[in-house]
């Protein structure tokens, strides 16, 4: 039986006089290995409280402007938001941009509305930093074009770490449509700062202008070398809705080149883990075998996601400073 | 008429290889003299500690009008220039409607007339419409008046089309100016220099290949045709490369390069700073290091600046949806003094001869030196003299500055158009 008020008062008692850096989470770069390990210890008692309604966000507003599609994003956030008590409000759509109305008008007419934090999602990469400056809300970059989602790093690093330990000496091996993917942004930023080493794998037109010099990785176009004797394979889907399909020759080809099987997976480590960032394309990306096996951790990863969202939600709606903003 | 005279301050004019500290005497519009001991005039100005040299000549101004005047006025524009020390214009043909055809020319040139600001010289579009498909009158726009024929921001990417478009210009001796350019390799979707600080933000880029590809192609062609080709705002290391390559015996091949490109580099987009948003980008330093090369040994002939100007929420927008360009006129100058002849990469005269000298032999006009008799248009600059730049105090309407809060050297002191004092 869990006790509530046991792990409420641990969470206190674990956070202390922390303080997050930022006021806005834009970017992995904003933190530091010693912030992720603060955000890390504080996920892992929300993730024992599970769904249990909490005050700590009570009286507080959490808008959840999201401008793309989302599933598990979108309702990860809103569930993070009301279990912690907060009034979250979807408050963002495509209609303001149908009718004209420019992202800044809409970031402060969502400020009038006093909340404490707004979640953004745009395909424009740089929006929510942006943005950020006219709001007294908080802001957190929920997925921005093809830079940068803080979040799904930061869960994806409490997946590792909880795995293997620490990070360090570690090699996390990721795969797929490196050029148009900002979950990979935001990990490879998250990865250097906790010590992995991180290797690439994926053809030459998936790839970042100078990905080995920008982020100190090590590129394999070959994925079986790429995987011998990593710690965690993650793999990455192919984003068509971003234009990917003019980047490979076929998904048939793609897949024979890169898809993860279980003769490739068996290339890594004895316990190597293997995860996902979702939405996942069976038998394209990831053999549909290895999605159940007991070293997946695809559902861990949604699970741990609740948590460090609550985390990031409480650590900013609460912060013990005042933004500074202006108006356009 | 009244005269002036001009005492004490250092005269250069690079046309006329003189470099000295003199008097020059302004009479009837005209130089009238130069040296010591002039006749004494009706007003006289002391120039000690300054630099004369002939008035600028801009090859690339955005003045909006028709069509944008919320951004800039014919007449803000001018002011504008003024301000930067620059007498003569070339007014760039992406207006609305386009300068495909002589009533644009026609009615610049008479507002240009009406105002008595600085000397306005419009370049009509090479294709109707910009369009890149069917040729523009370029007879009729010769006659009207104009001095170039460019599509301006966007490259003509048929090169039957651009081959034509040369020889057709070359018939009616008009120069084509070109911005190089190979759509295809970005898919039109690129936002800043492709390198690491693309890869960085998440924007896609523009690659120096694409700049280089468009050169490439122009030059073939202009060689062939033999056409008078000028290459605009040229910002990489190998498309400077294959011009000084083209150059080498040719002088119908000039090309010129915006503050922007030895000023800055491409980190300057860095938290999203859409005032850094231009075209072709700001591009990386190995990039930056060429142009200044280029500049030193000659295969730059021209710093134009590729003015731009915007109203705020043009820029107040995601990355990818704001608008491209920074004004640049009233800044120019001491950009050049600023980067590139503190550190002694150019002389004063050197600069001179780029902004002012080789420019108006480009357009062919008579203006760009202070032989005996020639327009009286005159820049007067204290080259010393350090200021912030601070866009509100911009004549222009465009507050969109990617120099923005930069400590400049170089201020502009007094503009003569005509022997008429501006400024």
């Amino acid at each position: 039986m869990m006790d509530k008020k046991k792990l409420l008062t641990q969470l206190k008692a674990t956070r202390g006089d922390y303080q997050i850096p930022c006021h806005d989470l834009v970017s992995i770069d904003q933190l530091t290995e010693n912030d992720c390990e603060h955000i890390f210890s504080l996920a892992r008692i929300f993730r024992t409280l599970k769904t249990e309604k909490l005050d700590l966000l009570k009286g507080s507003s959490v808008g959840i402007a999201f401008f793309e599609s989302s599933t598990r994003t979108k309702s990860s956030f809103d569930w993070a938001g009301k279990h912690l008590g907060a009034d979250v409000v979807g408050a963002g759509s495509s209609t303001a941009e149908k009718k004209g109305e420019s992202m800044f008008d809409v970031i402060q007419v969502i400020d009038a509305m006093q909340p404490k934090v707004v979640v953004i999602r745009t395909r424009y990469s740089g929006l929510p930093e942006q943005v950020s400056q006219y709001t007294s809300a908080s802001v957190i970059n929920a997925g921005d074009g093809i830079h940068e989602h803080p979040t799904q790093a930061l869960l994806d690093g409490l997946t590792m770490v909880d795995e293997l330990g620490t990070l360090r000496g570690k090699i996390v091996t990721i795969v797929g449509d490196i050029s148009h993917s900002r979950v990979f942004g935001s990990l490879v930023r998250l990865l250097n700062k906790l010590g992995a080493t991180v290797r690439v794998a994926a053809p030459e037109t998936l790839l970042l202008e100078k990905t080995e010099e920008t982020f100190g990785v090590q590129v394999f176009y070959n994925v079986e070398e790429a995987l011998k004797d990593a710690d965690v394979i993650y793999t990455l889907r192919i984003q068509g809705e971003r234009g990917s399909y003019g980047n490979i020759s076929t998904i048939r080809e793609y897949s024979k080149a890169y898809g993860i099987s279980a003769e490739r997976f068996a290339l890594a480590k004895q316990n190597a883990i293997i995860m996902h960032a979702g939405p996942i394309q069976r038998d394209i990306d990831i053999h549909h075998v290895l999605v159940g096996i007991p070293e997946s951790r695809i559902l861990h990863q949604v699970e741990n996601g609740l948590a460090i969202r609550k985390t990031l939600l409480w650590l900013l709606a609460t912060k013990n400073e005042e933004k500074k903003f202006k108006r356009i | 008429m009244t005269s002036i005279l001009i005492q004490n301050g250092r005269l250069i004019d690079p046309k006329n290889g003189i470099d000295e500290i003199t008097d020059i005497l302004i009479e009837q519009k005209k130089v009238k003299a130069i040296g010591k001991n002039l006749k004494k005039a009706d007003a006289a100005i002391d120039a000690t500690g300054k630099i004369i040299c002939p008035g600028l000549v801009d090859l690339q101004v955005h003045l909006r009008e028709p069509g944008r005047e919320d951004r800039e006025t014919i007449e803000t524009g001018l002011k504008a220039a003024l301000a930067g020390g620059i007498t003569s214009v070339v007014s760039m043909p992406n207006l609305n409607p386009v300068a495909d055809n002589q009533t644009v020319i026609e009615f610049q040139l008479r507002k240009g007339e009406l105002l008595q600001l600085a000397n306005i010289f419009p370049a009509g579009a090479t294709t109707v419409g910009q369009k890149g498909k069917y040729l523009s009158e370029m007879r009729e726009l010769k006659l009207a008046g104009a001095v170039a024929v460019t599509d301006d921001g966007v490259d003509i990417q048929n090169a039957g089309v651009l081959e034509k478009a040369m020889e057709w210009a070359k018939t009616f001796n008009l120069p084509v100016f070109s911005h190089c350019e190979e759509v295809s390799l970005h898919n039109g979707e690129g936002l800043m220099h492709e390198g690491q600080w693309s890869t960085r933000l998440g924007l896609p880029g523009v690659s120096a290949q694409v700049e280089d590809y468009g050169v490439f192609r122009s030059i073939l062609l202009a060689e062939k045709t033999g056409v008078q080709f000028h290459a605009l705002h040229c910002s990489t290391k190998k498309g400077l490369e294959i011009i000084a390559q083209a150059k080498q015996g040719n002088s119908k091949i000039t090309c010129e390069t915006c503050p922007q490109y030895f000023a800055l580099t491409d980190e300057i987009c860095k938290n999203y700073n859409t005032d850094a948003k231009m075209y072709p980008p700001i591009r990386s330093i190995e990039h930056q290091q060429a142009v200044i090369k280029r500049l030193k040994d000659g295969t730059i002939d021209c710093i134009s600046t590729d003015h731009a100007p915007h109203i705020p929420p043009d820029k107040c927008k995601p990355f990818a949806e704001a608008a491209h360009g920074s004004v640049g006129l009233e800044t120019s100058l001491a950009l050049g003094i600023t980067h590139l002849v503190e550190p002694n990469h150019l002389t004063f005269s050197q600069l001179i001869e780029k902004m002012s000298t080789n420019p108006a032999k480009v357009i062919h006009i008579d203006r760009g030196h202070l032989s005996l008799g020639a327009t009286a248009d005159i820049t007067i600059f204290d080259p010393k003299e350090e200021w912030i730049v601070d866009p509100k105090q911009f004549q222009s309407k465009g507050r969109n500055c990617v120099f923005k809060g930069m400590k400049l050297t170089g201020k502009v002191t007094h503009v003569f158009v005509a022997g008429v004092q501006k400024v």
